[in-house]
């Protein structure tokens, strides 16, 4: 039986910057559509988290040549890496983030 | 013997003060980190239960004189502790009633409260009420397994189910006339029950995250 199972809040945020991560090959950073297919995200909810993003400075926002693009700061990273460690320490009690 | 129990039983709560601080701390941290409201109920739970484990091992040795000082207040301790602890399990347990969806949470919420039923006298009460609390723990920490399959996660399942067999022999000691086997059986099933809380602790130290 196929079983649903919704991402909370947190999810998506750790979801976004993994896949800003993941796509970005060369820094030139990853445009909106990348991360609305992948991410699988409406256009009008990833605005307005992709501006809370920039402003809590997890994302940094690229003016290129193409329209905006988004790369991965270090705080991000950070995030990501303290994310994953606390994410296994609440699995041990049998909880999710 | 029944005063070398009771230190035993102490030195145990001390060691439960010090896990239950350690891991609330480290929840703490990532609640700092990652704004998780599961982080949050974890530390809720586990600062709880520090408090309630040093409480208790102030009942026991001012019980035992060893603490003269606090020796009137022994009564208070014993039930203050109880009380901490059964918040604490609550914690632990409500951690995981929010996990499950809303028609399942029905369904456990009744099978819950009927249990809150008070008994011989407040602090057994408290411990009959952990009891139940730390079953339901164990069994959906048991069900995270399935899951999951994480071996940590099955070992702090028994863990859970080994204190709170261990809460109901302390029970049992409060009602039977053999106590101190059931005293040494729930001291016994502590120190197991005690010693798996130390796996998520070690695997969080041991672990330097990379992503």
């Amino acid at each position: 039986m196929f079983k649903v199972v919704y991402r909370n809040s947190l999810r998506i945020v750790v979801d976004i910057l993994t896949i800003a991560k993941d796509s970005d090959i060369e820094s030139k950073g990853v445009g909106i559509t990348t991360l609305l297919r992948k991410g699988n995200i409406s256009y009008s909810r990833l605005s307005r988290l992709l501006n809370d993003l920039v402003r809590c400075g997890l994302i940094e926002e690229i003016n290129a040549e193409r329209g905006v693009r988004y790369r991965i700061s270090d705080q991000g990273r950070q995030f990501l890496i303290a994310y994953s460690r606390f994410e296994e320490f609440a699995q041990s009690f049998g909880l999710h983030l | 013997m029944s005063s070398t129990l009771f230190i035993v039983d102490g030195v145990l709560a001390l060691i439960g003060a010090l896990i239950g601080l350690t891991i609330g701390y480290i929840a703490l941290a990532g609640y700092r980190e990652t704004g998780s409201p599961a982080l949050l109920r974890l530390t809720s739970a586990f600062i709880f239960l520090f408090l309630g484990f040093t409480f208790e091992a102030l009942a026991v040795f001012s019980y035992v004189s060893l603490i003269p000082i606090f020796a009137l207040a022994s009564s208070f301790f014993t039930v203050a502790s109880s009380f901490l602890q059964a918040v604490g399990f609550f914690f632990l347990a409500f951690s995981h009633i929010l996990n499950v969806r809303a028609s399942q949470r029905a369904l456990v919420m009744p099978l819950l409260l009927p249990l809150s039923m008070p008994v011989i006298q407040i602090s057994a009460a408290l411990k009959s009420i952990s009891f139940y609390l730390l079953i339901y723990g164990s069994l959906e920490t048991a069900i995270a397994y399935v899951k999951t399959r994480r071996a940590e996660t099955l070992v702090l399942s028994l863990g859970l189910i080994f204190l709170a067999v261990s809460e109901l022999a302390k029970w049992l000691s409060y009602v039977e006339l053999s106590w101190p086997f059931w005293y040494s059986s729930s001291l016994i099933l502590k120190v197991i029950g005690l010693s798996t809380l130390f796996v998520p602790i070690v695997k969080f130290a041991s672990r330097r995250g990379v992503v």
